[in-house]
């Protein structure tokens, strides 16, 4: 079966009318509509379709309409054939650059190009001419292109998904070994400089509608957004394109993937009056969508130094949102954005999905992308109704559903490209806490997830209540990580009794990686969990790290520290300013924090995002009973071979889990704090003999008596 | 008292990692020797490069601190916004003859949460004016190259540039660390007074007759 990948449809009903042909054939292949774009003089030139398969070979179609004025079959011929012409170059000069598909000492492309041009109807004089087909001979005139030569065809896909924009910085040009750590990871850059094609073909496919794009941390979601966006612009340059964030870091990131890829498809800048990057709420300085969208209403923007004291600092955002919509209640809006491109979608409140629908223009083009696991299921991203609203009548404003044969507007990530197929699974495995001896912290409600995800039910039963297996499955997690490293090689942890014995151990691991195993200091990044904290629980790593003559550094809160990575030092870190990034070589200290305690499903989600950080190699590190937990934990993911084998909760079990586990709001934690706080000075009264446990409420002390024996 | 400029170094960055370690610093910067003529070292925080004047504002204006900010020019930022700049300058590896210790309060009040959501220069230039808090620096010079009439070998600024209230000598980092920690930060200071208890390498009396006859800050270790 042909995959499908709906991009820009120029020619909406004769794209229908192709994909209607093809999309049932039995080829392996793939047929992108409107890709690839070519640069081109004045405007850029977009293929309208472009199908590759192991049975029929390269085939583009153009599918232009037919100009309204009749012309002479002479002249429509001369027309069609310089498009084609155009078509076949482009596509010749992107693929010409692989050697791999090249033959005759690399003289020559490898197979031929076909170019059909598809009409409506048979125009006479026309077939004798060029290239040409109708819907009902199209087929025909497909089947009758031979099939692509074996040794082209693997080399033909990562042609058409290789982007040169993914290119490793890094030249790591002082590798001598080959079986180094430097030299593993060279290697593993090389590879990962490809997008996989469920990114490629996420970043492509652009529906009229709200489009959502859900994946686990580390599948490469922000890569998509840029491509994305480089993709609309390129397509649509007079429409307004904003592509936003929470994560101030992210700025830079998005300019320079943006730039590249568009550069890549274009061979020019982007227009960046047409394609924003803003932040999410803007400030005195800088612009953002929140205040982009009140100053287009005509009323004031709210900066968090204010907002912070009218709401609080961790409803901030949300309370300015909320005001902004009642302002907006009784303006006349007019939208200003054609697209809206939303990063990290699980950090805003709903408020400002809201702000961002009315802000878009008709059809409503939002799209956000967000971390399936960074919290877990639907309920910490709230349901589309919730998000954007309901009408008048009660239904959602906006629904997402894919149908066949049109671009999808709910796409799933399934690779973590990141990350071998072992690191996922341990990171799985401990985040959900799969192998607990309480059993897990939090999973997914709906068991088909797993398959999306990319596991295999191995064992027993993929469902609710049921004694399951699943592994990963092969070909979702690129096959070179399995030729570089060994999971024994990848995954390393260890248990002490102090702090300073942890520091010693991570500053050895880190003085013989940079000495013996040729990894520089930025390639070196040190997890530390607890967010508030995490400068404190530096500082002895900091002396271990300094007494062996390495220099490091504590990712910070000024602006200009917003760059994780410094040449010649290495990176310490919370685990909040570590999303988003990756090393070769990440250590996560104080492990033992994420093991139990409050808030755990919180905790437990810190050990999985810390864990997806790895491209290669992770260690694991903390102290006491905690760590010892933890490491009972890991040793059953080894012994199971990196398979998640547990009794897959009911529904109710779920639901109590939540309630147990997740992240407390506000002011629930107030409300808690002051509970303890009561609970705390009546035992002390217990003890003191102030009060007597007769003194209680009879079903109180009985309580109480009972957990005394306990 | 003799100190070399490597023991400065060392005692400073030492100090700062003491700060971040009990929670009153969560940022610093490495403290490094530079090469000065006339046989001197300058001991200073690493971004600091060799300008002695750091900044193009006044004293005590929100720009300042700002730009101290956005250039990281601190030894130290602490928690609540404030920034510690400490530098030495030693004479032949044996004296101090120079130095800038300075703690610059945030002009706005903020917790260690603010700084989560938004960075320092943000939640600064957006907190209203009339939260903003009316202080400066404290900022204790010695610089006896420059002494003259009312103009005190070492001095404290406070609330103008002109204004140089006479003190008794150089201050070791000891005897700087102890003023700002237990007038500013009394809480946190107690708490973790055993971890500051460390001896400094003192300093003579520079003050004049004039100079004691009115007011001036003096203290006196061996009483």
């Amino acid at each position: 079966m042909l995959d499908l990948v709906i991009g820009k449809k120029q020619n909406p009903p004769a794209v229908d009318v192709l994909i209607d042909v093809l999309k049932q054939q039995p080829w392996n292949g793939t047929l992108y509509i409107g890709y690839p774009i070519f640069p081109g003089g004045e405007a850029t030139t977009l293929t309208d379709a472009l199908l590759t398969c192991e049975e029929h070979g390269v085939v583009i179609f153009d599918l232009a309409l037919l100009p309204s004025k009749s012309l002479p079959a002479e002249q429509l011929a001369e027309d069609i054939e310089l498009r084609q012409n155009d078509l076949y170059r482009g596509l010749h000069n992107r693929l010409f650059a692989f050697r791999e598909l090249t033959r005759n000492r690399g003289r020559e492309l490898g197979f031929d190009i076909n170019v059909i041009t598809l009409l409506p109807q048979e125009v006479a004089g026309l077939r004798e001419k060029i290239s040409l087909s109708t819907p009902a001979t199209v087929l025909d005139d497909i089947v009758a292109f031979p099939a692509l030569d074996s040794q082209y065809v693997r080399p033909l896909n990562a042609a058409i998904q290789k982007t040169a924009a993914l290119k490793p910085k890094k030249k790591r040009l002082t590798v001598k070994k080959q079986d180094s750590m430097g030299g593993i990871i060279k290697r593993i850059e090389a590879e990962i400089a490809n997008l996989d094609k469920w990114q490629k073909n996420a970043a492509i496919e652009c529906p009229d509608n709200p489009q959502r794009i859900r994946g686990l941390a580390g599948s490469g979601k922000t890569i998509i957004l840029a491509m994305k966006a480089a993709y609309l612009h390129a397509n649509f340059p007079d429409k307004d394109i904003v592509v936003t964030f929470q994560t101030r870091s992210l700025y830079q990131q998005f300019e320079s993937l943006i730039s590249k890829f568009y550069y890549d498809q274009v061979q020019d800048d982007p227009d960046w009056e047409k394609l924003k990057i803003i932040h999410a709420w803007g400030s005195g300085s800088s612009p953002g969508v929140y205040s982009a969208i009140a100053s287009s209403a005509g009323l004031a923007a709210i900066d968090f130094g204010q907002a912070r004291y009218k709401f609080g600092y961790s409803d901030a955002f949300g309370g300015v949102c909320k005001q902004l919509l009642r302002q907006l209640d009784g303006v006349n809006f007019e939208p200003i954005w054609d697209f809206l491109l939303v990063d990290e979608a699980q950090d805003f409140p709903p408020e400002f999905f809201r702000l961002a629908y009315l802000a878009t223009r008709s059809p409503k083009r939002v799209v956000w992308a967000y971390d399936e696991l960074q919290n877990l299921g639907d309920y910490a991203m709230p349901p589309v109704a919730e998000l954007f609203g309901v009408d008048a009548n009660g239904s959602s404003l906006v629904t997402i559903e894919n149908e066949d044969g049109k671009p999808k507007q709910d796409i799933l990530l399934p690779v973590c490209y990141r990350n071998p197929a072992w690191t996922l699974s341990l990171a799985l495995a401990l985040g959900l806490a799969v192998y607990r001896e309480q059993g897990p912290v939090q999973m997914f409600d709906e068991p088909a997830i797993w398959r999306e995800i990319g596991f295999n039910r191995v064992a027993g039963q993929l469902a609710l209540g049921e004694q399951v297996t699943l592994a990963r499955r092969e070909d979702r997690s690129p096959a070179f990580f399995n030729e570089l490293l060994t999971p024994d090689q990848s995954i390393q942890y260890a248990r002490f009794e102090k702090e300073e014995q942890q520091a010693e151990w991570i500053a050895g691991c880190v003085a013989d990686a940079l000495s013996n195993q040729e990894l520089e200091p930025s390639d070196i990044l040190i997890i530390i969990p607890e967010a508030i904290t995490a400068e404190k629980k530096a500082v002895p790593i900091i002396r271990a790290l300094d007494k062996k003559g390495i220099s490091s550094h504590i990712v910070g809160v000024t602006k200009s520290r917003n760059l994780m990575f410094v040449d010649d030092s290495v990176a310490i870190s919370g685990i909040f300013r570590a999303k988003g990034n990756e090393a070769p070589l990440v250590f996560l200290a104080n492990a033992d924090y994420c093991f139990s305690g409050y808030e755990l499903a919180k905790r437990r989600n810190i050990l999985f995002t810390a864990i997806t950080r790895s491209k290669a190699w992770i260690r694991i590190s903390g102290l006491g009973p905690g760590m010892d937990g933890l490491i009972s934990e890991i040793k059953q993911v080894v012994e199971n071979d990196y398979k998640l084998a547990f009794p897959y909760p009911t529904e109710e079990q779920i639901a109590s889990m939540r309630r147990t586990y997740r992240e407390k709001t506000e002011q629930e934690k107030r409300e808690e704090k002051k509970e303890i706080k009561a609970l705390r000075s009546l035992l002390d009264k217990l003890d003191s003999g102030e009060l007597l446990i007769d003194d209680l409420p009879e079903d109180l002390a009985e309580k109480l008596r009972a957990i005394r024996s306990e | 008292m003799n100190i070399r400029s490597e023991e400065v170094r060392r005692a400073i960055d030492d100090f700062c990692l003491n700060l971040i370690e009990t929670g009153i610093a969560i940022d610093m910067n490495k403290a490094v020797c530079l090469g000065q003529p006339d046989r001197k070292t300058l001991v200073t925080w690493a971004s600091a490069g060799i300008s002695t004047s750091f900044t193009d504002y006044e004293f005590a204006t929100l720009n300042e601190y700002l730009q101290f900010i956005e250039a990281r020019q601190f030894s130290a930022l602490l928690f609540d916004g404030a920034l510690l700049q400490i530098s030495y300058t030693v004479h032949r590896d044996e004296e101090v003859v120079d130095h800038r210790l300075c703690w610059y309060p945030c002009p706005v009040h903020l917790t260690r949460e603010d700084l989560e959501v938004a960075p320092i220069e943000e939640i600064v230039r957006s907190t209203p004016v009339t939260a903003m808090r009316c202080r400066g620096p404290v900022r204790f010079d010695f610089s006896p190259h420059q002494t003259k009439e009312g103009h005190s070998s070492s001095h404290l600024h406070v609330f103008q540039e002109g204004c140089r209230v006479p003190v008794k000598g150089p201050l070791d980092l000891y005897t700087f660390s102890n003023f700002v920690l237990s007038h500013f930060y009394p809480k946190p200071w107690a708490f973790h007074k055993a971890t500051f208890a460390a001896v400094g390498w003192g300093g003579g009396c520079t003050l004049t007759a004039a100079e004691f006859r009115s007011p001036h800050l003096f203290w006196n270790n061996s009483v």
